[in-house]
């Protein structure tokens, strides 16, 4: 537990230090206390520049266990993203977020965001989360395209 | 070697001299690289070494150079091949080549070169050479390399000191700079097995006195500026190392932290005070540690000189060069590194809150956030940091402020106001001429500014939501539009911590008052876009308080409606209103007339984007949904319809007007392409027509929070909708639903979209004019067929049909057309590798039937039709789709588990179990024996599970399947195969069965395919 919270503390600090464009990151209030809660992160993902995403900002939430960083955290899309490595709840389907895979303790949160912002336009067909978004980025890419093209426009940059 | 792309080697050295010097010159790409490789080759060779020594003494200065990158490329590939005494001679070589560079005056490029050289031989060879850096002071001094053996026999190191040039101090320092970055770069692995702190360490008293002998107390008085700063940097990649030999090893290097205090007087002298200022900038930011008590004593005085106002005064008028912006930065880092002393000595001592002033000060430098002001960012984070730090200790003393927390209170206050003018927007044609990057960036230094208003609220209470108002007061009057804009930024920032506070809405009364109203509907006043899109956001953050105060909500209505016209604020408004009128549907009840009026002015007269025009349909249909009762919805209903139908008529004359499509035109199948922009057009009208009737699904749709009435049973059987007066409403939306979908079905857009306003309908839990009749939705799904667009998501659709809850005990026959029909798609579609997509939903269709009416799926007729659904799902859990072959896993599971049902029904399921028993073992074996991909494992785990619970013959079944020749891997022995089933039998359907076939899966796969690291 104490690791933990130390090492989000540090994130933090790294975060505030250097941070990339566009992006942001920060520790969820308890809406009742006020008080930061160190172990939900509210973050921001922007779309790449010159992709379908450009010009977006996503919501996402960053929900760390009491095993972290030996576990890696859980990301969700609020509300849950058209696309085909995120789950109908919203969750993320990557191989570093994976404990079972690709998740490593060293990996920091910018790489995490970093690594779901490269997800959004390069998509892994092989693991599919959700159908809709899979089946039509297979299927008829004109139509994802012009689907995430409006997903961007609802969900615009500042 | 192979020379096959590279061409062949040269034989002379006269060959290589040009090769290398055509590598230096100007040349084509290709060329480049061609000789580049060649040479490359050279190096690596055997013959390297010898290469390297004899291009070391050339005459021409790039060859020279190249002589020192191969000896570093066959340092760090090839040093094995060197003996001990080898070695040595190297050494030997390389320091005699540096004493002839000092007396031939090289070029830097090539000295510098040497010493990485030197340095790559210390990491080999570091052992061999601890006290290197003392071993070159004395070869330098000498004039003469000599052997390392011989250094017992050197002066001490002071005397050598004092006999070493500059020029040859210079060369010391960037040695012994360069060491120690390349073994900062050394990975912790590494580091370990190198134990390079322990050769390193060691050096540090001997790199020290020099040092100090250019930037310590008594600087050498004639040294130049050059060495001195040669010196600087030398100390900095020191000081930077130690925080590594400190973090790895505990190390703490004393003699450079005598240093530190000469160092910080070099701030003054202008020459040294960049790399100064950023070396104290850095360690105060990440190791302050370092620096004694008495050297922050030095910064504190530092600090207080006439040199540092200066530079402060410099940069608060708006001097952003690197110089005077890094000492912004030495300020921040400074304050960072002490913010808990600077916080709990205010009040008590007068320099804390001088310091802190300053700090302050740094948000109010000239010129615009970002754009031009650079050291705004970077302060503001300081004083977010600050904030937070007064959050974490508000009752740190037995339940009381702490005594410094009104002198905080204060400073932070002073710094809100100065946030507060700098996140004022510049004119919009200024702010449109920044780039993309400032422009982001300046919103982002907003919204950080609002993060900190949030925290700061906790500390104050409500009582900080005056200040803005009253600057919104002000700004309003002057109709200052920035200031205004920034006013109601901040208070809308701060919404979600005043929720709780009762004494919310009497503050928010002073906003939303009339007059401020009125300036914002005054058609003659012209009020910048930035601004208005700041007083929706406010509305839109504080929407509860307008169910408490109705007086401000006619007039806060009409500005939202207005908004709605204009194409930059019309996404936002519509969805304020939607809030407004779903938040607010009962007060606004004798609106709803003018509300259909506004709508039919503002649709005549702009025009509106689809999503804006469904936003405000669920809004007015939140207010119909609040009218006691049926039949007073109906005529307002009409009304909406009217409003939808119009776009459809619109829609279906584009369509028929337009100019058919010729035979063989490329575009015959495409509406959106007919004569010209046409049938774009019609298609946009319908997409906007299907999301109006969506919209109005949704505000119809009785509110989650409404009370349940557990009293009144009858509203539940009323079929006002279906068979009465509201029937009426049924039939034209069905109509309109049809009329689409006949004209544009070929789109994928309008199927998507028509199925999205079924669902809204099959969401509904109580009856409505959107609750029809199933057979009616199944009437229209059934006009899908083959060559519909978007397929998989009309069978979804049918598939919510099923989940909803409308199916009383009656035979619900229209589930057997349906289930015909999704059968006769699968038919036509054969094979479930053909598209994933209607596989993945027909089987998913057919698992919700079965577990709903798993009578209804076993007494489906023909019976081949029957064979044919079940072979399907088979065939999609062995073939390699992962939708499909999650659901098929799925319906495996639910088959096999379905619970005892009433003879003869129970007869029949098992005879199917026992007829398909086999084969789904097959199917199940196959993938766990290493097909499935492992994300899809724990899937497949649960039909499995089912199996072993449930069926008697699964053992035999299994067993079967893993010595069937079609098993997939020969990686496992027959062995292995009896172990894993014995322990699936054993766990009898317990979780850890997932575990057990995930190894038997990786097993299969073979070890090699671990690829956890």
């Amino acid at each position: 537990m104490a690791l933990c919270q130390m090492r989000l503390q540090e994130e933090r600090k790294q975060w505030r230090r250097d941070h990339p464009f566009g992006f942001y990151a920060k520790p969820q209030r308890n809406p009742q206390t006020g008080v930061l809660d160190l172990k939900i992160w509210e973050c921001g993902i922007p779309g790449k520049e010159k992709t379908l995403w450009e010009g977006g900002l996503f919501k996402l939430s960053v929900i760390f266990p009491d095993e972290y960083p030996t576990k890696p955290p859980k990301c969700k899309f609020v509300p849950p993203l058209f696309h085909p490595n995120v789950y109908p709840s919203g969750t993320v389907c990557l191989s570093i977020l994976n404990e079972e895979d690709a998740w490593k303790p060293a990996i920091t949160i910018k790489q995490i965001l970093l690594g779901v912002q490269d997800l959004l336009d390069e998509p892994n067909p092989d693991s599919p989360a959700q159908a809709d978004a899979y089946n039509l980025f297979k299927k008829d890419r004109a139509a994802y395209e012009s689907k995430i093209k409006k997903i961007v426009r609802e969900n615009p940059a500042p | 070697m192979s020379n096959n792309d590279s061409g062949p080697l040269p034989t002379s050295l006269e060959e290589v001299e040009a090769l290398i010097l055509q590598l230096y010159a100007p040349g084509r790409p290709d060329h480049v690289f061609k000789t580049q490789e060649t040479l490359q080759k050279l190096q690596r060779s055997p013959e390297g070494w010898q290469l390297a020594s004899s291009l070391m003494n050339n005459k021409d200065q790039q060859i020279r150079f190249f002589a020192a990158l191969t000896f570093i490329v066959k340092l760090n590939t090839d040093a094995k091949s060197l003996g001990e005494q080898d070695a040595q001679a190297l050494l030997q070589t390389l320091i005699g080549w540096l004493i002839r560079c000092m007396e031939i005056s090289e070029g830097a490029l090539v000295v510098r070169k040497l010493c990485s050289t030197l340095v790559a031989y210390f990491m080999q060879f570091s052992s061999s050479w601890e006290r290197c850096i003392r071993h070159l002071m004395y070869c330098l001094c000498t004039n003469e390399a000599r052997p390392y053996s011989s250094l017992d026999e050197a002066p001490e190191t002071d005397v050598l000191i004092q006999n070493l040039s500059d020029t040859k101090a210079v060369a010391i320092f960037w040695i012994a700079a360069t060491l120690v970055e390349e073994i900062g770069k050394t990975d912790s692995n590494s580091m370990k097995q190198h134990r390079f702190h322990r050769q390193v360490v060691p050096n540090v008293d001997d790199i020290v006195p020099l040092i100090s002998k250019y930037i310590g107390n008594n600087p050498t008085e004639s040294a130049g500026g050059k060495v001195k700063e040669e010196a600087m940097k030398c100390f900095q990649a020191w000081v930077s190392y130690s925080h590594r030999a400190y973090i790895d090893d505990e190390i703490v290097l004393e003699p450079l932290r005598s240093l530190v205090k000469p160092a910080l007087m070099c701030l003054l002298d202008d020459d040294l005070y960049e790399t100064t200022v950023e070396l104290f900038s850095d360690v105060l930011a990440n190791y302050s540690k370092f620096l004694h008590k008495e050297d922050f004593d030095i910064l504190r005085s530092l600090f207080n000189s006439p040199w540092a106002q200066q530079r402060y005064e410099t940069l608060l008028k708006g001097d952003f060069d690197f110089d005077s912006l890094q000492f912004g930065m030495f300020m921040i880092a400074f304050g960072d590194a002490t913010v808990q002393d600077l916080t709990k000595n205010l009040g008590t001592d007068p320099q804390c809150e001088q310091y802190l002033s300053g700090l302050c000060g740094l948000l109010g430098a000239e010129g615009h956030a970002v754009h031009e002001d650079k050291i705004y960012v970077p302060a503001l984070e300081f004083w977010s940091t600050f904030v937070e730090l007064m959050v974490d200790d508000i009752y740190s003393e037995k339940g009381e402020h702490p005594s410094w927390f009104p002198a905080a209170q204060a400073l932070v206050m002073q710094a809100i106001e100065r946030c507060w003018r700098k996140s004022q927007f510049p004119p919009t044609e200024e702010f449109n001429s920044w780039d993309s990057v400032d422009r982001t960036s300046f919103k982002d230094a907003r919204r950080d500014f609002s993060d900190l208003l949030q925290q700061f609220v906790l500390t104050t209470g409500i009582p900080l939501l005056q200040v803005f108002i009253d600057l919104i007061h002000k700004s309003a009057a002057s109709q200052n539009w920035a200031e205004l804009e920034a006013s109601m930024y901040c208070l809308g920032g701060v919404s979600d911590t005043a929720t709780e506070d009762p004494l919310r809405d009497e503050y928010l009364d002073k906003v939303f008052t009339p007059s401020l109203l009125d300036l914002f509907t005054d058609p003659q006043t012209e009020i910048p876009r930035q601004t208005m899109q700041s007083f929706l956001d406010l509305i839109i953050s504080y929407s509860e308080y307008f169910k408490h105060r109705t007086h401000a909500l006619p007039k806060v209505l009409t500005f939202v409606f207005q908004a709605t016209t204009s194409q930059n604020l019309a996404k936002k408004a519509s969805k304020a209103l939607t809030r407004l009128c779903s938040d607010c549907r009962k007060i606004l009840l004798p609106e709803l007339g003018a509300f259909l009026q506004q709508y039919s002015n503002i649709t005549s007269n702009y025009s509106l984007d689809g999503s804006v025009k469904e936003a405000v349909m669920e809004g007015i249909a939140s207010i119909i949904q609040a009218l006691e009762d049926e039949e007073q919805r109906v005529a307002p209903l009409e009304q909406l319809l009217n409003f939808v139908e119009a776009d459809v008529e619109q829609c279906l004359t584009l369509l028929s007007s337009a100019v058919p499509p010729q035979e063989g035109d490329q575009y015959a199948s495409d509406p959106s392409q007919i004569d010209g922009g046409r049938g774009a057009m019609a298609l946009e009208l319908g997409v906007t027509a299907s999301k109006c009737l969506t919209g109005i699904a949704k505000g119809i749709q009785v509110p989650d929070d409404g009370p349940v009435d557990l009293e009144t049973k009858d509203s539940t059987s009323s079929t006002f909708w279906t068979a009465g007066d509201g029937s009426r409403i049924q039939q034209r939306i069905y109509s309109v639903i049809c009329r689409l979908y006949d004209a544009l079905g070929n789109r994928g857009e309008i199927v998507e979209e028509l199925c999205d306003v079924w669902r809204q309908g099959f969401r509904e839990m109580e009856p409505g004019p959107f609750v029809m009749p199933p057979n009616l939705a199944a009437q229209f799904f059934m006009k899908s067929n083959f060559q519909t667009p978007r397929l998989g998501r009309v069978i979804t659709t049918a598939c919510s049909l099923i989940s909803s809850r409308k199916w009383g005990d009656e035979p619900p026959d229209v589930l057997a057309a349906l289930l015909s029909w999704v059968a006769s798609l699968l038919q036509i579609l054969g094979r479930p590798g053909n598209d994933p997509d209607l596989t993945q939903t027909g089987i998913e269709f057919i698992l919700r039937i079965l577990l709903k009416y798993p009578q209804f799926l076993l007494n489906h007729q023909p019976s081949s039709s029957l064979e044919f659904i079940f072979m399907f799902a088979l065939e999609a859990l062995v073939g390699s789709d992962p939708l499909p072959k999650q659901i098929a896993a799925e319906f495996w599971a639910a088959f096999v588990n379905l619970p005892n049902q009433p003879e003869p029904l129970q007869g029949s399921i098992n005879s199917a179990i026992q007829h398909l028993g086999p084969m789904l073992a097959q199917a199940l074996v196959y993938n766990i024996g290493g097909h499935a991909a492992r994300s899809e494992l724990d899937k497949l785990s649960e039909p499995v599970k089912k199996l072993v619970v449930r069926q008697v013959n699964a053992k035999a079944w299994l067993e079967a399947a893993l010595l069937d020749p079609s098993f997939p891997s020969d990686k496992v022995s027959e062995k292995d195969k009896q172990f894993f089933l014995q322990k699936i039998i054993n766990l009898r359907g317990a979780r850890g069965t997932n575990q057990v076939i995930r190894e038997f899966w990786l097993a299969c796969r073979g070890t090699n395919f671990a690829y956890v690291s």
